[in-house]
């Protein structure tokens, strides 16, 4: 799967540490205002505005059922826009970059037993960092889950 | 140019090539229209046009072979079939000469065909008037009446007029009734008749002597037949034949003369040899004309497409070589244009990594490389900006520590101040004592004095009686009285100077533990802004560590090219959490700082308190004393009536009595005024002591400042350690000059 050590940008979210390859990612802005969209999923928190470009704000925490700990989200990661539209994801914090091996990888689809079909496709898999368990997202797959979101809503 | 997006710019390329492309096939087709077109010209036209020249002239000689055949021939029948045959083709003549002329399409061929058909139609008319005539055949039909009539007439005739000269001849000299009056003159006529009709007919009707023949044959012929005529005589048989005959051969001849007037063939022939040949030959030159004119236009048209097919080829090939130039050079253009300012950014790049902020694009162009140098000298400027503000940051950091250290040499020397001020209170405040102890011995012997003046008043008053032997005593009594007074107020004006003195300690430790409250406050408000730096430098951390994510990002974004700028982005980062770290270290000792000084602060306040309590008791003091002292002033005046008084002993007992009373009270009042004195001096000496309790809590406070200060002094060390590690870090990075 990894060949060779891969980057991923680390950020926290209701206490735990999640990561997507930091490839995929355009910037990580402070910039975390939103404004929100009329009857959008709740998945989606509103459009930010960053410098001009107007990028969806999707909340993680909401995404991924985590419990809201009341930490308003500080930064947003905005992913390339070869995945999708551009998007971004609300986290807590950024962490830092870090570097993961093949063996570093101790669960991937094969083995993750997940409850929740439905957020099945966006975790990728479980790294072991040095000191913490790393969740790797899988990016391009978030936005297909707002839309099926919006299709149940719709209905 | 140099503004647009890459996109643009390979559409512009592509344009121009296709331009390049559309040109060469309109060149190409408008070229291959023109040769058509020209060979249009060739096959048509010109193959038409000779075509038609070649059927005019082949009708032209078929109209003049079939005109000369029906010249030619004899046969009426033949003449008229030859000359059916002429006028057809007289008439296929007309049709093809305005066919050609219809064909024209220039001026001069419009001219040249219309030219060939006003002549073909005069020849057509020559060949009508010549058909005319030939079918006519008048010469030949005269000849035939000559020959098959006139003549065989004529010979009877002459055998008659020969017979009739031999009946003459024979019968005698006398003319018989049956015989001629005149043989030999009329056979002469005979003779001359048939020689002019012959001349008649042998002359063509054009000969300009025909119109003499003409009229010659025609006065012949009346003279014969006038001199046939005049034989009349009805019963002669020879002269009724001959008349019979010259009647009978009258129409004949008439006949023959209009034939052989109009001499048909003759004039045909003329016609045909001499105006038909000039106006065939004319036609014929004409029809040369015109296939010249078509062999020129033919030669032209040739002409026209080698010079269109050598144009169009060196236009197209022109084309060609100049788009594939254009091509080529706009694509090296476009190429270099590409990868010069990435070769631009990707040296910024390593100079980045090096740590040179000094080198920048600059690149003037406005496609995505442009904007890719321009990002990246805005990185380089945010970079630069960042950098200089860690710089400036670490200088201000270096300044405020240095304002620490100062602020806490200060505290320092400021708290060993009052520590001295405090000893030096300690000093006035164990004189004070002293002073008290005196005033307290002092206070005792002027009570002793007292209770020696009550005892002495007593035996004054005891022994009215014996005044005059007590007066002595009594004066050396108030003598003794009023060097005790003297004593006491000696004493008062010593405790006095002693609590003025206090007061001028008090006063001055008050306005030291005020300038060191207002140094602790200063203190205060520096730390204040000592927090506020380290928040911004917290801030510019956490957004340098941002900043850095991005650059990371971006430099992962760049691949291999931006693994040096990665490094150097991982290295702000570090940087960016370092100085996080310091100034969250450095918040903590000001909390530290902080809380000594306010501490310190409390406690001068409470020794300020301490001083001004102490402030108001020697006020208080110093007012008993002065209460005392008028006391003293008023028992040293009673004394001074009392001497005045027992002067005056003898004189009065009432008025010693009076005086005594006097005394007794003043004493009492003395008395009463000591006792305050003793429980004044009690208090003063209470608040002497408290006042030691305070110097000392003060010398603890201001042991207590100094340890704060010390820490403060190491903790702005520790920062100006810190900012120097930042600025060398940042020195790292080479800046315009003026940022730094």
């Amino acid at each position: 799967m990894l060949d060779v050590p891969t980057l991923f940008c680390t950020f926290a979210a209701s206490g735990r540490l999640f990561g997507v390859p930091l490839i995929d990612i355009k910037e990580v802005s402070a910039e975390t205002h939103c404004t929100p969209i009329p009857h959008a999923p709740k998945h989606v928190q509103g459009y930010v505005n960053i410098r001009g470009q107007i990028i969806l704000a999707l909340d993680l925490k909401r995404i991924l059922n985590l419990p809201a700990d009341g930490r308003v989200a500080q930064r947003l990661v905005i992913f390339k826009a070869k995945i999708g539209p551009a998007f971004g994801l609300l986290v807590d914090e950024v962490g830092e970059i870090a570097s993961v091996r093949n063996q570093d990888i101790v669960a991937d689809e094969t083995n993750l037993d997940l409850e929740s079909p439905s957020t099945s496709g966006l975790i990728r898999y479980i790294c072991k960092l040095p000191d913490q368990l790393l969740v790797v997202l899988e990016a391009k797959n978030f936005l297909p889950i707002v839309e099926q979101e919006l299709h149940q809503q719709s209905r | 140019m140099k503004n647009l997006t890459l996109r643009t710019k390979l559409l512009l390329l592509s344009l121009t090539l296709i331009g390049f492309l559309l040109f060469t096939g309109w060149v190409g087709q408008s070229r291959l229209s023109l040769l058509n077109r020209n060979a249009q010209v060739l096959g048509t036209e010109v193959l038409g046009r000779l075509l038609t020249a070649a059927d005019i002239n082949a009708q032209l000689f078929n109209m003049v072979r079939n005109q000369k055949n029906a010249v030619i021939t004899n046969d009426d029948e033949e003449s008229n079939d030859f000359s059916a045959k002429s006028e057809s083709a007289a008439q296929e003549l007309l049709k093809l000469t305005s066919q050609l002329e219809a064909e024209a399409t220039t001026p001069e061929q419009l001219r040249m065909a219309g030219l060939l058909l006003t002549n073909v139609q005069n020849l057509v008319i020559i060949n009508t008037d010549c058909l005319k005539y030939a079918k006519m055949n008048t010469t030949f039909k005269a000849k035939v009446i000559l020959v098959k009539k006139i003549l065989p007439a004529l010979e009877r005739m002459t055998l008659l007029i020969e017979q009739s000269e031999e009946m003459t001849t024979a019968v005698a000299e006398t003319p018989s009734p049956g015989s001629i009056a005149n043989p030999e003159k009329l056979l002469s006529l005979t003779q001359q008749l048939l020689s002019s009709l012959v001349l008649h007919v042998a002359t063509q009707s054009m000969d300009p002597s025909f119109a003499a023949i003409d009229k010659a044959t025609r006065v012949k012929v009346d003279e014969f037949f006038v001199s046939v005529s005049s034989y009349v005589d009805p019963h002669a048989s020879i002269e009724l034949q001959l008349n019979n005959l010259a009647s009978a051969m009258r129409p004949d001849i008439d006949a023959f003369l209009v034939a052989s007037s109009i001499d048909s063939n003759g004039q045909s022939t003329e016609l045909s040899l001499i105006q038909s040949l000039a106006s065939t030959d004319t036609t014929l030159k004409l029809l040369q004309e015109i296939t010249k004119d078509a062999r020129d236009t033919a030669n032209q048209s040739v002409l026209e497409s080698t010079y269109t097919y050598w144009t169009g080829s060196g236009v197209i090939l022109g084309t060609v070589l100049c788009g594939l130039i254009l091509g080529l050079s706009a694509s090296v253009f476009i190429s270099r244009m590409i990868t010069r300012p990435v070769a631009l950014v990707k040296s910024l790049a390593q100079e980045m990594a090096t740590g040179n902020l000094l080198a920048r694009i600059n690149l003037k162009q406005g496609d995505e490389v442009g904007q890719l140098a321009t990002a990246t000298d805005s990185l380089a400027d945010a970079l630069t900006s960042l950098v200089g503000q860690i710089q400036q940051a670490a200088i201000d950091l270096g300044g405020s520590s240095t304002g620490l250290g100062t602020i806490a040499n200060s505290l320092v020397t400021q708290s060993e101040q009052t520590s001295s001020r405090a000893s030096g209170v300690s000093a006035a405040a164990e004189q004070l004592s002293a002073n008290i102890t005196t005033m307290s011995s002092a206070a005792e012997e002027m009570s002793m004095n007292f209770a020696s003046i009550a005892s002495a008043t007593e035996e004054m008053s005891v022994s009215v009686g014996s005044i005059s032997s007590a007066a002595e005593q009594t004066s050396s009594n108030v003598a003794a009285v009023t060097t005790a007074i003297h004593d006491i107020s000696v004493s008062f004006e010593e405790v006095l100077g002693n609590v003025r003195e206090g007061a001028h300690v008090v006063a001055n430790a008050t306005q030291m533990a005020d300038s060191a409250t207002s140094t602790m406050k200063q203190l205060d408000g520096s730390s204040t802004e000592i927090s506020k730096v380290t928040e911004t430098i917290k801030m510019i951390a956490l957004q340098t560590n941002l900043l850095a994510l991005n650059a990371t990002i971006e430099a992962t974004s760049a691949g291999e090219a931006g693994k040096g700028f990665a490094v150097v982005a991982h290295e702000i980062k570090q940087l960016a959490n370092q100085s996080a770290k310091a100034a969250e270290d450095i918040a903590t000792k000001i909390e530290g700082v902080q809380l000594g000084t306010r501490r310190a602060v409390a406690v001068i306040q409470e020794i300020a308190g301490v001083i001004k309590q102490i402030n108001s008791t020697a006020e208080r003091i110093s007012q008993s004393v002065e209460h005392q002292s008028r006391a003293a002033q008023t028992i040293s005046q009673n004394i001074a009536q009392a001497n005045t008084g027992v002067g005056q002993i003898a004189l009065s007992i009432s008025e010693v009595a009076t005086t005594a009373n006097d005394m007794s009270r003043s004493i009492a009042e003395a008395t009463r005024g000591a006792t305050d004195v003793s429980r004044n001096v009690g208090e003063a000496a209470r608040a002497a002591s408290e006042i030691s309790d305070n110097i000392g809590q003060v010398s603890h406070a201001a042991l207590e400042t100094n340890r704060s200060s010390e820490s403060v002094t190491i903790a702005s060390q520790t920062l100006a350690k810190l900012s120097l590690e930042l600025t060398r870090l940042a020195s790292r990075f080479k800046l315009p000059s003026h940022g730094s």
